[in-house]
Parts: C-alpha cells; sequence; structure tokens
C-alpha cells in the first residue's frame, strides 16, 4: 500500500490489532507540526462503522493527558478506514527501537497507567492495553491505539485481524464475554507490567501460530506470576489481575510504579 | 408423585431394566454402572418430588458424562400440562397427547432427544429395540423390574386423563423457564427463510398447554428434529463454485460519496470482500476514490464543535430472561446445577426463578482469533452488514469470509433463546455442520431450523472457516 487519502507511506510500521500503522508523510492540511505521522489502516468496514470509529477516537482525543498519542484525523477512502496520529520514532514497548532499560520499561508503564487514569475519569476504558500500545519516549510513554475491534465489529471482543498474541493481555472476564471495564485496563496494565520486566505473559509459551488453541489455553489456563519476580512487582501484578473489585486503579497503579523508579 | 401418574403401567418382556419410581418411568440398557447412575437419577427424583423435568435435567447430566457412548435409555414423567420425556441411543418413545402421537428416537439424536408433550396425555409408551408386546395382565405399579419397555394407558385403571400436578408453590415460576424444559424454537415458519430474514427469536414462544396446533413440533433440546442429522459423518460439500453466484438477497448499493475521478473505481463491495479476505494482502488501490475526513486534534479549524462523547451508550439493554440467584447473587441459568460465576451448588427446588438482564452467554470463537460476545443476535457471512436486520439494529453482523468463497453473504444466524444458543443457517450454499463436544463427526444442520448447541461444539461455516462456542455456562 502506498498511500491513503493525501498521506503518502514512507513505510509499514507493523501491524496492530485490527489493522497495520504506516509512515506517511503529514499532507499540508494537518494544523500540526511534524514531517511524519503514524497512519493506521483498518480493513474495509460499513459506513456505520466508520462514524462509531470515529465517534470514539474523537472521545479519546478530547482526553487531555501528557500521557495519551496525540490523534491528528480519521477518514475513509474507498470504504477504508484510516486514523493518523503523531509518530514516536521511539517504537513500543513490544517493539522497541532500542531495548529500554528496565527503569525505562517500568516508567513508560507508569506514564501510560497515567493516561489509562485520565481515559477512565472520562467515562473510557481503552480495552487493548498492551506492550505494542505503549509507545516509548524521552519523557516515559504515551499509551496508543484505543482498542476498536469493538467498534468496528460490534460485539468482538477480540479481533481476528492481526495480533492474536494480544489476547493474554486481556483480561479473561472479557474474553469471556463480559463488558469492558476499568478494573480490565487495569489487568491488562498488570500483564504488560509483567512482560516487560520478566519477558514473559502470564500464561506461558502460546502457540501463537493458532490463534483458536491459543485462546483455548488462555481459558483453560489461570494466570500465573512469574516466581522470580521480585516481591514488590509481583504483589503489584497479582493485584493488577486478582479480584476485579479490589483491584487498584489505574493511577493508583502509576502511583506506585513512580515510587519504585524515582 | 405416587397417587398420580400414568394410569396402569404394563411392562413390555425384554432384557434390560424397568423401573417405576414415584410416579416416574425409567426404562434403560446399559452397562451396570450407568444402569445404576440412571436409577439414582430416578430415586433422587423421585424422592425429592420432582416431576418430568426433573427427572429428564437428572437423566440428561448422567448421560452427558456419557457422552458419545449410546445409552439405550428412555424417561418420562408428568409435568404441568403434559409429559415430559428423554430418549437416548436406540430407546424409543412414543407419547400421544393433545397434538396427536409424538415419536421420539435417540438414536437420531446426537445426544439425546427430549420434549414436552401438551397435556392431556393418553398414551406413554417407552421401547428399548429388543422390547416384545405387553402382556395384557401384566402390571407395574411400582418398582424395578427386568423387561425392554413400558406401556401405559392413562384413560384406563381411573387414573385422570390429564396428569395435574400440584399447583407450584409460586406462580411467579412460569412454565417457559422450568429447569430443563425443551427450548422451542420460533416456529419454523418463521425462522430465517432467506427472503425473510429479521424474526425475533423469542418473541413466539407457544406455552406448553397450548401449542399452536398446525406449527412444526418445537425444537427439543438439545438438539433438534431426529430426522435431519444423520448418524454418519457427512462427507464434505464441495465449494460455492464462485464467489459471484447470485445471492438469495441482493444488497442495496453502499451509499458511495460524491464521485471524483471516474477512472475506473473499483466497485465497495469487492474491495471490502478481497481486503476482508485477505486475498493478496492489500491489491485494491482505493487512492483513485475520492476521500472524506475528520479532524481530531484541537488545532484544527473544526475545533470541537460538539461536546466529547462519554462512554458509548449500551446499544442495547440485555434482553430480561428467568433465571435464578446462586448464594452469592450471581443470576443464573436455572436449568445448571452449579453458578456459572462463582460454581457453588444450586439448589434447584429452592429456588424461585425471576426475571432479570441475561449476561453474556458466553463467546464464539472464531478460527482467526476473532471472539464474538454472545449478548445478542449474529448474522454470520461474508457480507452481513446491509442484511435487513442487521440495518435496524436487532442483530450484530460478524463478517466471515474465506479463500475458496464457501461463506455465503449471509450465512447463519446465531440466535439466544432465553439462555440456549441456537444456529439457524440460512439456506447457505455450502451448508453448516456443528460437531458437538466429545463427537469426533461433523454434522449437517438443517436450513432455516433452530438448532441449539451446547457449549464445545465446534462450527463449520462453509468448507473451510470453523468457529466453537465456549462457556463457562451451560456445562
Amino acid at each position: 500500500m502506498e498511500g491513503i487519502a493525501d498521506y503518502e507511506f514512507v513505510r509499514s510500521l507493523g501491524a496492530g490489532n485490527h489493522g497495520e500503522f504506516y509512515l506517511a508523510r503529514k499532507p499540508g492540511r494537518l494544523p500540526v507540526e511534524a514531517e511524519y505521522v503514524a497512519v493506521k489502516v483498518v480493513g474495509g468496514t460499513g459506513g456505520d462503522a466508520f462514524r462509531r470509529a470515529t465517534r470514539e477516537l474523537k472521545a479519546f482525543a478530547a482526553v487531555r493527558s501528557p500521557y495519551l498519542v496525540t490523534l491528528y484525523d480519521a477518514g475513509q477512502q474507498g470504504g477504508v478506514f484510516y486514523y493518523s496520529m503523531e509518530y514516536l520514532p521511539g517504537g513500543s514497548l513490544g517493539r522497541p527501537a532500542e531495548p529500554p532499560s528496565r527503569e525505562r520499561a517500568l516508567r513508560s508503564i507508569a506514564c501510560v497507567a497515567t493516561a489509562a487514569q485520565a481515559l477512565h475519569e472520562e467515562g473510557i476504558v481503552h480495552r487493548d492495553i498492551r506492550p505494542g500500545n505503549v509507545l516509548l519516549t524521552d519523557a516515559g510513554g504515551k499509551l496508543s491505539d484505543l482498542g476498536l475491534s469493538q467498534v468496528l465489529t460490534p460485539g468482538a471482543t477480540v479481533t481476528g485481524m492481526g495480533d492474536i498474541g494480544s489476547v493474554e493481555f486481556t483480561d479473561p472476564a472479557l474474553l469471556q464475554g463480559e463488558t469492558p471495564t476499568p478494573a480490565g485496563d487495569v489487568w491488562s496494565l498488570g500483564a504488560t507490567l509483567h512482560w516487560a520486566v520478566t519477558g514473559a505473559g502470564l500464561y506461558g509459551e502460546l502457540p501463537v501460530h493458532d490463534p483458536l488453541l491459543t485462546l483455548r489455553k488462555v481459558y483453560s489456563t489461570p494466570p500465573s506470576v512469574h516466581a522470580e519476580l521480585e516481591p514488590e512487582l509481583s504483589e503489584l501484578v497479582h493485584a493488577c489481575i486478582g479480584d476485579a473489585a479490589k483491584r487498584p486503579t489505574a493511577g493508583g497503579l502509576a502511583d506506585r510504579l513512580y515510587a519504585l523508579v524515582v | 408423585m405416587t397417587d398420580e401418574g400414568f394410569g396402569v403401567v404394563r411392562p413390555l418382556p425384554g432384557n434390560g431394566l424397568v423401573a417405576h419410581v414415584g410416579g416416574l418411568l425409567l426404562v434403560c440398557d446399559a452397562a451396570e454402572a450407568i444402569v445404576e447412575d440412571l436409577l439414582g437419577a430416578l430415586r433422587e427424583t423421585a424422592a425429592s418430588g420432582g416431576d418430568g423435568r426433573a427427572l429428564a435435567r437428572r437423566v440428561a447430566q448422567v448421560l452427558a458424562v456419557m457422552m458419545g457412548e449410546p445409552v439405550a435409555c428412555a424417561v418420562a414423567g408428568p409435568v404441568t400440562g403434559g409429559v415430559a420425556v428423554l430418549v437416548s441411543g436406540p430407546a424409543f418413545a412414543s407419547v400421544t397427547g393433545s397434538g396427536g402421537e409424538v415419536q421420539l428416537a435417540g438414536r437420531d439424536a446426537l445426544t439425546w432427544s427430549d420434549r414436552l408433550v401438551p397435556g392431556p396425555v393418553t398414551r406413554v409408551e417407552l421401547r428399548l429395540p429388543e422390547a416384545g408386546e405387553a402382556h395384557p395382565l401384566a402390571r407395574l405399579d411400582g418398582g424395578v423390574i427386568v423387561g425392554g419397555g413400558v406401556w401405559c394407558d392413562l384413560t384406563e385403571g381411573g387414573a385422570p386423563p390429564a396428569v395435574q400436578r400440584p399447583a407450584p408453590r409460586t406462580e411467579t415460576a412460569p412454565p417457559a423457564v422450568q429447569p430443563s424444559a425443551p427450548q422451542p424454537s420460533a416456529p419454523r415458519a418463521e425462522t430465517a427463510s432467506p427472503a425473510e430474514p429479521s424474526l425475533p427469536p423469542a418473541s413466539a414462544r407457544p406455552e406448553w398447554s397450548a401449542p399452536p396446533a398446525d406449527s412444526a413440533p418445537p425444537a427439543p433440546y438439545p438438539m433438534s428434529s431426529p430426522e435431519h442429522y444423520p448418524p454418519v459423518p457427512v462427507p464434505t460439500p464441495a465449494p460455492e463454485p464462485q464467489l459471484s453466484a447470485p445471492p438469495a438477497w441482493q444488497p442495496d448499493p453502499m451509499p458511495v460519496p460524491p464521485q471524483g475521478p471516474p477512472s475506473g473505481p473499483v466497485p465497495q463491495e469487492e474491495v471490502e470482500t478481497a481486503r476482508a479476505s485477505g486475498i493478496g494482502g492489500d491489491p485494491v488501490d482505493v487512492r483513485d476514490q475520492p476521500f472524506e475526513y475528520e479532524l481530531l486534534t484541537p488545532g484544527g479549524p473544526q475545533a470541537a464543535p460538539e461536546p466529547p462523547a462519554g462512554p458509548e451508550p449500551q446499544p442495547e439493554s440485555r434482553p430480561l430472561v428467568y433465571g435464578v440467584d446462586c448464594k452469592n447473587d450471581h443470576f443464573n441459568d436455572p436449568r445448571v446445577p452449579y453458578c456459572a460465576v462463582c460454581g457453588i451448588a444450586l439448589v434447584q427446588r429452592t429456588l424461585v426463578p425471576y426475571k432479570g438482564p441475561r449476561p453474556p452467554l458466553g463467546v464464539l470463537l472464531l478460527d482467526d482469533g476473532m471472539t464474538l460476545r454472545l449478548d445478542t443476535d449474529y448474522l454470520v457471512g461474508r457480507d452481513p452488514e446491509r442484511a435487513p436486520e442487521v440495518a435496524d439494529g436487532s442483530v450484530r453482523p460478524a463478517k466471515v469470509t474465506s479463500p475458496d468463497g464457501s461463506v455465503s453473504r449471509r450465512h447463519l444466524r446465531v440466535a439466544l433463546d432465553g439462555w440456549d444458543v441456537n444456529l439457524v443457517d440460512l439456506g447457505s450454499v455450502n451448508g453448516t455442520q456443528i460437531q458437538p463436544p466429545g463427537d469426533p463427526n461433523f454434522y449437517d444442520i438443517p436450513p432455516n431450523e433452530a438448532v441449539a448447541i451446547l457449549p464445545g461444539t465446534t462450527v463449520r461455516i462453509g468448507v473451510s472457516r470453523t468457529m466453537r462456542y465456549e462457556s463457562h455456562r451451560n456445562r
């Protein structure tokens, strides 16, 4: 794909849940100071899905937080939906430009938890927090890419396109069909934290080549925290993935993480 | 229970076991351990004053453990307004009620067949394959004997022709939600002929006591219409010959934004289909088409004219169904023995079903990892978006495509009915097959008929796509 709308693509940045990211030159009409932007192209959608997705993105864009990625525009061409956002060359926790130090990783998750708190206070649930959506910045990190799967495919808790690996960062209650909640985002933050520090998921190795097997394993295996995780972090991860009613808020998690890295 | 029931019960000669306990009937022939379990189910039900539904439920639990191994078994028991009957394996049942004779054969079902036959019931017959004819003077007023079946004439011997149960302890429990009641599907005629697709599946639920006289028989839970299930695996059908096979339903053209340069725009539908199918990555160039966009950044000329949208409102409120609360106030299917959330035992008899919002019934897992929450109906197909029932919001679209084109535009409806998940094949070209849990074989489902599926069922859509119904409920 060479571009969409008036965006000229430079190169692909990789697939995300439900679409693919591209690095693109900023068209002149965009009132932002940047040479490059990131554009996410989502497969064909109906007009309704386009309008729903745009509404969700507008709500996301209206939340003020220095740790939320800045969205630029959303549009469609020939039934193909896209939206654009600031381009952060540091990559993500999942695919960093250079491997982050442990402290940098913890700080980025603290920032993203702060961003999640800001979303939650506006009544928005992100639904797709995972290492690939924790973008690395000099100041720490930014939360990217609201989970639009439910909007683009109503009723979907996981979408088939893209990365099945994201199910290991999804609250099992959500996979089982429960409604997304802020506590579900906190679960995802805990799983992301666990992955960032131990390099392992909460379900161990997943047969990611086979989505059905992966999902069955996630369904049948209770998540378990790595035994060698140091006590403070282990306790924090346990709290995040424990009983939904007793989980910390995203903001509470951020505070505890900041305390660890300062 | 003992002062009512089946009138004169005459045992049929044979080599199985026949039991008449507490007004409930059991005929079975199987390994001793299973027979013991089945007799236990019968005795427990009788001891607790349970009716035919309670019996069928308990027996179904015994059979569920044996899933995949045909157990020759038939049970019957009175319920308010009729008789509940369940058969499995080579056993056979025939019940004559108000609507004529109803025959059930266990071997035609994937798991077992059950049915609630509306009264007044005049005759009940349960048979094992080798059963002989009843001696006209033989009687089994109660107990367990060797035999091949039972034959009951309810008009004989002073028994009331209509089986009357004592009034339920509460009037709030409606018959429709009694545990293990066969779930009637919507009447067949309404069930999604491709031309008339928008059906509210739960809207036309006949009362047991007053079934529509000339509608098709209600589909028994868990499986319907035995005659449509071949007991042997069906061969894989040939793929749909071409992608462009004329659909029964012609979608309206998509509203297209004002045309820009007329240099050969790619038809919208092909773009969508190709992209969604993943055929050839991104072969379709849409860049010569007009585009529309909306700025999201606050610096733009149209800076936030409308207030920020709050959380997405729940698109539809959850439908109300009858259920029971466990001790921890989790709302449950009244038919299940354990709470689906906390696993605590539900003591059925002491719980009064009430109407509450239905929790999600689980999820559909597609083979590409897509997971759909079962909180409403879905229309599955390669082009479901513009079907009328999707457009009016009553059904969610679930777009499923396959490179071989074997998924029809509108292939299958997943219809939730009470606590059950039903499939309705919408007359698709390549059909829909199901593989019940524990069964190695796939079975065709009949078109335009609701078929209830159990958690763990794998569903093949067309030739190459599959999905599974996963749930911690209804186990």
